[in-house]
């Protein structure tokens, strides 16, 4: 086993990333917002929106990727309803990136949501009576000290998504390149015979990248806490 | 340490492994309990219906059980020690494979039946939208120089006397030119060339076709033939190239055109005992592998093994 | 003006508060027992809760209307709030947790001057986890008033600071005072502590407010029937004797009372408590006795709470004296009558200085 990679190693690594940055992009505000809304208003039926939400978490992910293509697939409902069925999202790696949002959201908000209740609302009461509009009380109060949940929960969103399976190739296909990310290419190795030591290699690849990002995200956390003044 | 002790230990703890999983299984299925001449049967995916099929009518039930996955995923498990009496593939490389690795019974390797490839659409498409392939279409002007290509090829591959019983190539020419004649923004779902049987057989096709290089950035490639057979199901392709056995069980799509048997490397479904089959195990293989079960096969869409 | 006008009602699942006063004096020191609704109370003035009905007016703006469904949200209000628990920003340093505040205002001058009045220059780059409670307190004191607020709330500003730490925090709340020119709401369970700072309350017990008006005009209706009350006297540092151990304090009126040692300059202006039971009344002066203090005076009217009688004693400041109903019929005390209070120079108690080491 060699540790230089392969072209389609590189291609199915680069792809990974690109895929999980997006996600992580697309997950990131809506995630937040949903975080906070449960965290901080009560409304009727909040128990429905947190089931629905969480949803993802509890599905098989390729009822997940069959949710996607019935919506906005070829013929899904909605690219029927918005797109006139010209919406050409599924099979593509923005699709990939897509079915790894909806699979790394509850993540993201559940994170984000335990950390924001952690935030003491006197707080925000005290920014409040100090002239801060609600906007700016969580701009400046509540997102930063709910900074390590955010944190947290974009590095789950992200592994979710390095290592999303069945709702990818279910929505997304295999396409080498396109939508082969590293799980895929490593199943697709092992379709074969000797497949046994690429896959292999993928799959240490995948480690590395996971332990990397743990790290990553730790070391971040430890930065956010020391300026949050709390002890470690 | 000792790596024979390693490899027992490790054959050990699989076969403790399954024995769990037998019995979970077996107490999940509840009366069922396995007669003393029990034995089980790997079977590849696409082998599925028939082999329920067999079982039932060779009044097996009690006594042939049946595990079906990816020929892949099968060989892996009896290499990893799950213990099984036959194996039934979709592919020779991995009866070859598993050969190698000393765990067929010598000699016991025969094929059972063919296939040949066909071109579907989804029932919708055909019956609703005019744009897709269809026979007309294909005599269109705006037809591509890969229709003119392909049918240039395809008479200059298809020698007069080759596949004899295959019925659907009198009419192959039109289907064919029409079938190819996608429109630009269709995708066609096929097996993944670099990985999946299914998607090596419609590469050779293809390319006898010379067609592969205009088709290929319009496929959708596939882990396996049954997805290939959903997505067009789905509608999510407009187009497929799956296995006529496959295209037969399902009732959502239509077949547009046969391929040729000829245009690529045999497709052979092959059974084999494994290392210390049962005796019941061995009968069935043989009757698996007898003229009288054809009509069963070709019922399912399969043909009878090439000779 | 009337700085502060409210009549509302708010309920929850297990309290209720029923408010209505009109406050207009500089500062109302807000008194009531724990668990009375003092939190709730200035709550609903900020805009924190929401009253169930009535109506709240700071200055000439309605900020609350149950009638015109009108609700100024708290960010609206400028309303200043010094919180019991301070609540300082963690994240931010302390020259941020001020800049939070004066946002609006931006100037670093106006800054730079809160700032110094507490003496936060030294501190203006710690973290609020890394300062001692007064220091603390100092930093909520100074972003409250940078807010620009038209009323400012103190709620138990002395609560967990002892002695030494009040002593230090009192000058500043003074400073605050005369800074801001806004009205002020003094909230304690302390009315010694209060005293300090001003004689107009609010009471509130049991969810309700009871009264409001001058302290002497409440004790006189009976309305102060909790806690201890106290004789809270401004008073000046004269000078010291030290050879007698005391220093010597005179009233405006010049009058004269000793009490133990305090660590201050003559000249300096002090607070002092002198608790109503420490005082003792007798018809004329007593020689031969260790008290210090025999301050001549007239009794202006008696208080009858029952088992205890106060005693408002004019000595050129008003003192009240408790004294038992026996001893108001042996003495044939009544108003008008001509008596001597007797305390020990160490009853005084130095509420906003320190005593003199020993």
């Amino acid at each position: 086993m060699t540790i230089a990679l392969t072209p389609a190693e590189w291609e199915a690594l680069a792809l990974s990333l690109k895929v999980a940055a997006c996600s992580l992009a697309l997950v990131f505000v809506p995630g937040i917002a949903a975080g906070w809304f449960l965290a901080r208003r009560n409304f009727p039926g909040k128990v429905l929106v947190e089931a629905l939400v969480h949803a993802p978490l509890v599905l098989p992910p390729v009822v997940m990727g069959y949710a996607l293509l019935f919506t906005l697939g070829r013929h899904g409902f909605l690219s029927e309803a918005l797109f006139d069925s010209d919406l050409r999202l599924a099979f593509t790696w923005k699709a990939a990136a897509l079915a790894s949002t909806v699979m790394g959201f509850p993540l993201m908000v559940r994170a984000v949501r335990l950390a924001i209740e952690l935030v003491d609302l006197k707080l925000e009461q005290a920014a409040a009576t100090l002239g801060a509009s609600p906007w700016r009380v969580f701009r400046t109060v509540t997102l930063p000290l709910a900074l390590p949940g955010v944190v947290t929960g974009s590095l789950l969103a992200f592994a979710r998504s390095l290592g999303e399976f069945g709702a990818t190739i279910t929505f997304a296909g295999n396409l080498p390149g396109e939508t082969r990310t590293l799980p895929l290419a490593l199943f697709t190795e092992l379709q074969a015979p000797g497949g046994e030591g690429p896959a292999m290699r993928l799959a240490v690849i995948s480690i590395v990248i996971s332990l990397a990002a743990l790290v990553a995200s730790e070391l971040i956390a430890r930065r956010i806490a020391r300026r949050l003044g709390r002890s470690e | 340490m000792n790596p024979g002790r390693y490899e027992s230990r490790k054959m050990y703890l699989g076969r403790q492994l399954l024995l769990a999983v037998a019995f979970l299984t077996s107490s999940a299925c509840g009366n069922r309990a396995p007669a003393p001449n029990t034995f089980t049967v790997f079977a590849a995916a696409s082998l599925t219906p028939i082999v329920e099929e067999l079982v039932r009518t060779q009044d097996l039930d009690r006594t042939a059980r049946l595990h079906t996955a990816a020929t892949s995923t099968l060989a892996r498990q009896l290499e990893s020690g799950a213990e099984a009496d036959l194996i039934l593939t979709a592919h020779p490389e991995w009866i070859a494979w598993l050969v190698e690795r000393d765990l067929i019974e010598p000699g016991s390797v025969r094929d059972i039946a063919s296939n040949e490839l066909v071109w579907i659409v989804s029932n919708e498409s055909a019956d609703t939208t005019s744009f897709l392939i269809s026979p007309q279409f294909g005599t269109d002007a705006n037809s591509r120089d890969a229709g003119t290509d392909s049918k240039a090829s395809l008479n200059a591959s298809a020698p007069p006397d080759s596949a004899p019983d295959s019925a659907p190539n009198s009419n192959l020419n039109s289907n064919l030119n029409s079938a190819f004649n996608l429109p630009p923004n269709a995708r066609l779902a096929v097996g993944d060339p670099a990985h999946v049987p299914l998607g090596r057989y419609t590469r050779e096709a293809l390319i006898a076709l010379n067609l592969w290089s205009d088709l290929r950035p319009q496929s959708l490639p596939t882990l396996d033939a049954r997805s290939a057979l959903r997505l067009v199901e789905l509608r999510q392709a407009e187009a497929g190239i799956v296995y006529a056995s496959d295209a037969t069980s399902s009732a959502r799509v239509t077949i547009r055109a046969r391929f040729p048997r000829d245009l690529h490397a045999p497709i052979r479904y092959q059974a084999a005992a494994l290392r210390g089959a049962s005796p019941a195990a061995r009968a069935f293989l043989d009757t698996l592998s007898s003229p009288a079960v054809t009509p069963l096969f070709r019922t399912f869409g399969f043909l009878p093994p090439a000779p | 003006m009337t700085a502060l006008e409210f009549e509302f009602e708010m309920s929850g699942a297990n309290f209720s508060l029923s408010a209505s006063a009109k406050l207009d004096a500089p500062v109302t020191g807000v008194f009531g027992p724990s668990g009375a609704g003092k939190s709730t109370f200035l709550n609903c003035l900020a805009g924190l809760a929401r009253p169930t009905s009535g109506y709240i007016r700071i200055g000439d703006e309605l900020v609350f209307d149950s009638k015109t469904n009108h609700f100024t949200p708290p960010h609206q209000r400028g309303v200043g709030f010094v919180f019991q628990d301070r609540r300082l920003f963690p994240h931010l340093n302390v020259k941020s947790n001020l800049r939070f505040a004066n946002r609006a205002a931006a100037s670093e001058s106006k800054l730079k001057e809160v700032a110094d009045l507490f003496e936060l220059a030294p501190l203006l780059d710690r973290r609020p986890a890394t300062l001692s409670g007064g220091e603390q307190q100092r930093v909520a004191l100074a972003r409250a008033l940078l807010s620009n607020p038209r009323i400012l709330l103190l709620d138990e500003p002395l609560v967990g600071l002892d002695h030494a730490l009040r002593a230090q925090i009192i000058p500043y709340l003074k400073r605050l005072r005369e800074a801001t020119g806004v009205p002020l709401l003094y909230v304690s369970h302390d009315l010694s502590e209060i005293l300090q700072q001003t004689r107009q309350l609010l009471l509130i017990e049991s969810g309700r407010t009871t009264a409001s008006g001058d302290l002497l005009s409440l004790v006189q209706s009976g309305k102060i029937t909790h806690g201890n009350l106290d004789n809270v006297l401004p008073l000046k540092l004269d000078h010291h004797d030290t050879e007698a151990g005391l220093s010597l304090l005179a009233t405006k009126s010049k009058t004269q009372i000793a009490g133990s040692l305090v660590a201050a300059e003559p000249g300096q202006q002090l607070h002092v408590g002198l608790r109503p039971e420490d005082i003792v009344l007798a018809l004329d002066r007593v020689d031969a006795i260790s008290t210090r203090n025999q301050l001549p005076g007239e009794v202006r009217t008696l208080i009858n709470e029952g088992a205890r009688v106060l005693a408002l004693v004019d000595v050129g400041v008003e003192l009240l004296v408790e004294v038992s109903p026996s001893a108001v019929q042996e003495l044939d005390l009544k108003a008008g009558r001509q008596v001597v209070c007797l305390f020990k120079a160490n009853a005084l108690r130095y509420l906003d200085s320190l005593p003199a080491a020993k």
